[in-house]
């Protein structure tokens, strides 16, 4: 460690990091660069800007199982904000930088890439870019400022100097190209959730918090007198709901930076400052957006809140006719896939819609300057319950995730008595016959099968027994077409039995008459059966018709004496006898009651399917793809 | 839905089992109504079938 006498108020500066070249005096802001044996005092370095990050220099955290310590930061303003770069130093000695920003971390690593740069103007958002191999995104361009600086840093520094920046992302890696130095400087590294890096020591003074903070602060609208409240010091714009006046949070004065035409639409749930419980974390609605497309010069608007949990997070709750949406920026990349869709954490997303979303209204406190009028263009992907929106602005695309909420949850999250009645399906709404569907097939295999070993069962118990056996012949003269067999008996439970007839029908038909007759007189068991066989050969070789034999089956038969009855009917030209073999079968296998089963076992899991089937076609009526679904 | 389903289910093996132990069988021909048994037996024929053609028809 290298520690030095401030040349201009005496106080103790302290370079800990060995590549540190520059601190920031903590007393009087002197800005001092390190020299062989003594400092250089470069003049005063401004005052760091109050925000919303609970980082300060000496905070210390954990990244990829290495412990890291905050040495300096500089502070850099751009059109809708500012942001801190963390200079961090790890116990390896690595040197790394620290951002933050949409409730996300990005930790890099300055590298030194092979392939040539193309110039700041060159590149636009969506834009691809090579760096060492890896494929790249252009997520955002901003030429940003430094107004300030604090602690210890690797290079030196100035309030005022302009920093052309170029985010890119793939994945989990994420990219800066800083243009201020010729070559660009390249960074590398990857996005980290807060959650991940462990940090300590952090400033015990929220910016941001909720009702019963003192550091809320009443304030009127610059334009209207209306009364406002502002959170914390990182907010940048108030939205001022009587008015639509967006007021510089920044400026001593609240100057009116925009103004949004009407007034806030009806169907606003949730109310400025209300607090709720979700997902085990307490949140405040800081402000309101209300956004919306022109479909067929038709309005569609939905409901975006701004909700903060106090502690570097900030989630999304969005509502669009009475469908909830929880949104959180994504932490990786997602990449885009071939026919519309997208990849994000292992899932696939079907693209659902493109629109130009357009923000009509705005109410309550943000951590960007919002101006009326802002304009998007964004693109839906789902997987349900999920969806994945990207947004594209002319020097930006950002990503997040979404994931649908019962209205109950947010009801309940924050004690609201009325709900917007749900309409329609939504995209990502996940489908309540989806789980369903699947494990009723599941069942219905397992029935099936219960079903086939029943029936296996009956099978290989059934007596399939000959219990009579008749011989017949009739000739074409009417009156001996008929004939009455001798008697036999029937014996066991009542079950079914099975008549087979074995003709020498040739190229000819009879029609046979057939009765079962009981000899107690209780019972008779008719049937009329057509027996024909035909059978030649033309062009195309030997062909058949029908067959010379039958089977006919009498239910529930009860034992007993029976004789069997019949009248055979032949064509007028008949001319030869015909020979026929009765055989009786009692106790047959019957496969009917097997298959009456399967089909009623199946009503269930195809009326789920159709109900599924029809609760998708609702969603996807809706989408801009919806010839596209499956 | 599930609960119903395992509940038709269950009735319709029941069901099942119980028509292949009582040789019911939709494919099979029922007895003869009574009265139509009657008229069979006025028919005088000797046989129980009295017209058999127009029943054949």
């Amino acid at each position: 460690m290298h520690v030095a006498k401030c040349p201009s108020c005496g106080a103790r500066v302290e370079f800990r990091s060995a590549g540190a070249l520059l601190a920031v005096c903590g007393h009087c802001r002197a800005t001092l660069l390190k020299r062989d044996l003594d400092v250089e005092n470069l003049g005063k370095m401004a005052e760091v800007l109050e925000d919303g990050s609970t980082l300060q220099v000496r905070s210390e955290g954990r990244y990829s199982g290495a412990s890291f310590v905050v040495l300096g930061r500089i502070q850099l303003q751009y059109g809708a904000g500012f942001w801190n770069e963390w200079y961090i130093e790890f116990a390896d000695g690595r040197t790394g930088w620290l951002s933050e920003g949409s409730g996300l971390f990005y930790v890099t690593f300055p590298i030194t890439v092979e392939e040539p740069l193309p110039a700041f103007a060159d590149l636009q958002p969506g834009q691809s870019l090579r760096l060492n191999g890896w494929g790249f995104t252009v997520t955002n361009l901003e030429t940003a400022r430094c107004i300030a600086g604090e602690g210890e840093l690797p290079f030196r520094v100035g309030a005022g100097y302009e920093v052309p920046t170029v985010d890119l992302r793939t994945g989990p890696r994420f990219a800066t190209i800083d243009y201020s130095d010729a070559p660009p400087l390249v960074y590398l590294g990857e996005t980290v959730e807060a959650a991940d890096l462990a940090l300590n020591n952090l400033r015990e003074e929220r910016a941001w918090s909720g009702k019963g903070d003192t550091a809320v602060r009443e304030v009127k609208c610059t334009h209207c007198g209306g009364p406002l409240t502002l959170h914390g010091k990182a907010v940048e714009s108030i939205a001022c709901p009587y008015c639509g006046s967006v007021l510089d949070a920044t400026h001593p004065q609240l100057a009116i930076i925009s103004r949004f035409e009407g007034g806030m639409p009806p169907g606003m749930c949730l109310q400025l400052g209300a607090r709720g419980k979700l997902f085990d974390k307490e949140f405040d609605v800081l402000g309101c957006l209300v956004r919306e497309v022109l479909v067929e010069n038709e309005p569609y608007r939905w409901f975006e809140y701004l909700l903060y949990d106090g502690n570097n997070e900030f989630r999304w709750l969005t509502e669009y006719d009475g469908h909830w949406n929880w949104v959180k920026p994504a932490a990786q990349m997602p990449s885009k896939l071939p026919a519309r869709q997208a990849r994000y954490q292992g899932k696939t997303f079907r693209g659902f819609a493109v629109a130009q979303a357009t923000v009509s209204f705005a109410a309550g406190e943000f951590y960007w300057r919002i101006h009326a009028g802002e304009s998007c263009r964004t693109a839906d992907f789902i997987d349900p319950p999920l969806v994945l929106s990207e947004e594209t602005m002319a020097n930006e695309i950002t990503w997040s995730v979404g994931e649908y909420l019962e209205p109950e949850v947010v009801s309940r999250a924050f004690q609201l008595a009325q709900m917007p009645a749900r309409k329609g399906v939504a995209p990502n709404q996940p489908s309540p016959y989806k789980g369903v569907h699947g494990r009723m097939w599941k069942l219905f295999g397992l029935f099936s099968l219960a079903a086939f070993l029943i029936q296996l069962y009956f099978v290989l118990v059934a007596d399939n027994k000959e219990v009579f056996r008749y011989g017949a012949v009739f000739e074409p003269n009417e009156a001996e077409r008929m004939v009455v067999s001798d008697s036999f008996e029937l014996q066991g439970r009542p079950t079914n039995l099975a008549i087979r007839q074995n003709t020498d029908v040739n190229n000819s038909w009879i029609g046979v008459s057939l009765l079962l007759v009981a000899e107690d007189g209780k019972l008779k068991f008719p049937a009329a059966r057509e027996i024909a066989y035909y059978h030649g050969n033309d062009e195309d070789g030997e062909w058949t018709e029908g067959k010379p034999s039958d089977e006919v089956t009498f239910e529930q038969v009860p034992p007993g004496k029976y004789h069997l009855e019949a009248l055979v009917e032949m064509p007028a030209d008949a001319r030869q006898p015909v020979r026929n073999v009765f055989t009786v079968h009692r106790d047959v296998p019957a496969w009917s009651n097997w298959l009456l089963a399967q089909l009623f076992l199946l009503l269930l899991p195809l009326f789920a399917l159709w109900k599924r089937i029809s609760f998708e076609s609702k969603r996807w009526s809706e989408s801009d793809f919806s010839g596209e679904s499956a | 839905m599930i609960k119903l389903y395992w509940l038709v289910g269950i009735a319709t093996l029941s069901l099942m089992s119980y028509a292949q132990y009582a040789g019911w069988d939709v494919y099979a021909e029922s007895p003869m109504a009574e009265n139509t048994s009657a008229q069979y037996a006025r028919s005088g024929h000797g046989t129980s079938f009295g017209s058999l053609h127009t029943f054949h028809k």
